[in-house]
């Protein structure tokens, strides 16, 4: 559902990504693990269509991104690091806001009904998003991505900034999308959520995918002692 | 998507505010341009009765064979004057323009012809630069503002914010978006527009007529434009990869120059290159011409005497003193006749240079176009003063024609006195006057529009610090 083969991008003489190959299937969550300027951040604007790679190429259920990006996008939802919509419309209107971006037209109800099924207490849905915590508005954003119907999702450090019970709402939200089928690409810092929530974990390093595992197959000490080990690399 | 966009921009409190005050002040302004108007017409209406009034006395004794009344001289140098009152024109109250440097009325009398315009002042080649406080004034200055509150980060303001990214993933053409967010406040600034136009229309005149409706079209129209124009600009802006702080320190350079200091500079260039002609040059030609039209007239009127000694006593040489004091007023004319010229030509070739050079500033284009939908610009004020002129003329041949020919006046001839019809305004000619200026402005907004067009086909959905990383 998600593939990258090849994948690169330069800027210049600045390699910020070299050569990504991978792959998330339906109902897989895969965590890119990185420091900053490890390329996290350009693999999902590559996977977006918002930069043009310059080798290699990502693609959304069997759609080139950089070929025919509509068709692409039309199968992902995206939640950035923090989502920041309209603050004067309250949550309902920005969902249905959006809903009407990507050409779906819900009635109140079902409005309401997705930003229940993304966690979000009732007695917000009218409020002004400008008076959300910043859970709250990933919240949102996932409800849109829910709105939406997508296929493949594609988060960046969403959990960034979050309290730990906030955090951990979200990421029984996402594991419950992919559950339902959805494939999940997520730009994350944090080893612990990575582990505990994905699939698939992969650890990326001056634009280069260093390692991969399986989730399932390693514990939370070996994975830490193996990003630790990739960032002194000299 | 329209209607959605629609609901986004009635909940931003500042425009909204910004609207109000806008209405507000144009709502002041139009009372303002009012009451001046009113006063105005009723200073007018006050000294119209007066001369009426004198002129039917006179009447009155002229049957009675009053020596005075009868006397053409007498009336015409001294006793009756007529008064010549400018019709204020619809739309007047809005743009005041260059009708409060002109007298709205004067009081004219036989003597020559700088005395008829002796009220007048030279028009300001461009008021945009001191700024009269009138609805002209304030929508040119302040429609702008509005406009750079509403546009100045359209593009930057949804990247940085990180909506049009979540836009475009959702299925957005980002430049579809866009354009449908500038539409929707376009039209949203047009409608607040219009609606100032109506409020200033609704304060600011007595009543609605055919004329009214076609000023409202008028100013809508061209108000509609100029937002036209500053959208486009805005847009423009935008388009580029700078962040929204930048984008509103450009626009507001770009309206420090183009409302503030263009017409200015365009000012102070007309007012140099064609200087009003001095006005104590002119009255120094004019006292010299009176004393050479005296001595002139004095020695005719001596040598008549001493061909005609019988006749020097009485009635013969009161109508002899008149004659002279005619032709004397005639010479005067003939000597100051090219020198007033020089001050309408002079006039003109200003008028001329300011519009040349109006078009480089949008400000002044509009102002330009609201003064004339008005009735208020330069040119319509030269028509007045022309006008003044021909009925000078008229009023003089009257009684020089009695004096010269020693016919008494009658009570039938001071109802036969010539009366001024103020010049007839046209707001339809004066709609096709003003559409050069909004086709031009237009025409500035289109082209900005094609180039942001070709822009915003390859617009990045983030901001360029995210690309990396």
């Amino acid at each position: 559902m998600i593939e990258a083969k090849g994948l690169s991008k330069s800027y210049g003489s600045v390699h910020a990504l070299r050569g990504l190959d991978l792959e998330v299937q339906p109902g897989g969550i895969y965590c890119l693990l990185g420091a900053n300027g490890a390329g996290k951040t350009t693999t999902l604007n590559l996977f977006l269509g918002f930069i043009q790679p310059t080798n290699g190429a990502a693609s959304i259920a069997g759609h080139v991104v950089h070929v025919d990006p509509v068709a692409a996008r039309r199968q992902v939802a995206y939640i950035p690091e923090t989502v920041m919509l309209y603050g004067m419309l309250s949550g309902v209107e920005n969902l249905d806001y959006f809903a009407k971006l990507s050409g779906c037209t819900h009635d109140q109800a079902a409005l309401r009904g997705f930003l229940q099924r993304a966690g979000l207490n009732p007695t917000a849905h009218d409020r002004p998003l400008k008076t959300y915590s910043k859970g709250m508005r990933q919240k949102v954003g996932v409800a849109i991505a829910l709105a939406r119907n997508a296929r493949a999702l594609l988060l960046d450090e969403p959990t960034s900034g979050l309290d730990p019970k906030a955090s951990n709402e979200f990421s029984e939200l996402i594991a419950g999308m992919a559950r339902d089928g959805a494939a999940i690409l997520m730009a994350t810092h944090d080893l612990f959520r990575a582990r505990e929530t994905g699939t698939h974990i992969g650890i990326m390093r001056d634009g280069v995918l260093r390692a991969e595992f399986v989730a399932s197959e390693i514990d939370h000490g070996t994975l830490e002692n193996e990003y630790l080990k990739i960032m002194k690399e000299d | 998507m329209i209607g959605a966009e629609w609901s986004l921009l009635r909940r931003e409190p500042h425009l909204k505010w910004g609207a109000i005050a806008l209405l507000l002040l144009v709502g002041l302004a139009a009372w303002n341009g009012r009451m001046l108007l009113e006063s105005r017409t009723v200073d007018a209406a006050l000294a119209l009765q007066e001369s009426r009034e004198t002129i039917d006395a006179l009447a009155v004794q002229a049957a009675n064979g009053n020596a005075t009344a009868t006397s053409p001289g007498a009336a015409a140098f001294g006793a009756v004057s007529a008064t010549i009152v400018r019709r204020s024109a619809t739309g007047e109250a809005l743009a005041i323009g260059q009708t409060d440097l002109e007298a709205n009325f004067q009081k004219l009398t036989a003597r020559n012809a700088y005395a008829a315009l002796a009220a007048s002042a030279p028009d300001n080649a461009l008021r945009l630069a001191v700024g009269n406080f009138d609805v002209a004034f304030v929508l040119v200055w302040l429609i702008p503002l509005l406009v750079i509150a509403a546009f100045f980060d359209i593009i930057s303001g949804e990247r940085e914010r990180g909506v049009l990214a979540l836009a475009v993933v959702a299925g957005a053409a980002a430049s579809r978006y866009l354009w449908i967010k500038w539409l929707t406040r376009t039209l949203a600034s047009i409608g607040v527009t219009w609606l100032a136009v109506a409020i200033a229309i609704a304060v600011g005149e007595r009543s609605w007529t055919a004329e009214t409706a076609i000023t409202l079209v008028g100013w809508g129209v061209v108000l509609s434009a100029y937002v036209f124009f500053w959208a486009s600009l805005a847009l423009a802006c935008n388009v580029g990869r700078g962040n929204s702080e930048r984008h509103a320190a450009v626009l507001a350079a770009a309206w420090l120059t183009l409302v503030i200091l263009l017409p200015a500079a365009i000012n102070l260039l007309v007012t140099n290159v064609f200087p009003a002609p001095s006005r104590v040059e002119l009255a120094a030609q004019l006292r010299e011409a009176t004393e050479a039209a005296d001595r002139a007239a004095a020695k005719d009127r001596d040598r008549w005497f001493f061909d005609h000694p019988d006749l020097r006593s009485g009635e013969a040489e009161r109508a002899a003193y008149y004659r002279s004091v005619a032709a004397s007023e005639r010479m005067i004319t003939d000597a100051i006749t090219p020198q007033l010229s020089a001050f309408e030509s002079r006039a003109a070739e200003r008028r001329a240079l300011t519009r040349r050079l109006q078009w480089l500033s949008p400000a002044a284009t509009t102002h330009d176009a609201l003064t004339i939908l008005s009735h208020t610009d330069g040119a319509s004020q030269a028509t007045f003063r022309a006008a003044v002129l021909i009925f000078h003329n008229r009023w003089q041949t009257f009684f020089f024609e009695r004096i010269d020919g020693d016919r008494l006046l009658t009570r039938d001839d001071y109802a036969r006195l010539p009366t001024f019809e103020s010049p007839p305004t046209s707001s339809l000619r004066s709609l096709r006057r003003a559409s050069t200026n909004v086709l031009v402005l237009l025409a500035i907004g289109a082209l900005l529009c094609i180039y942001c067009g070709m822009r915003l086909t390859r617009l990045d959905a983030i901001p360029p610090q995210q690309e990396g990383g």
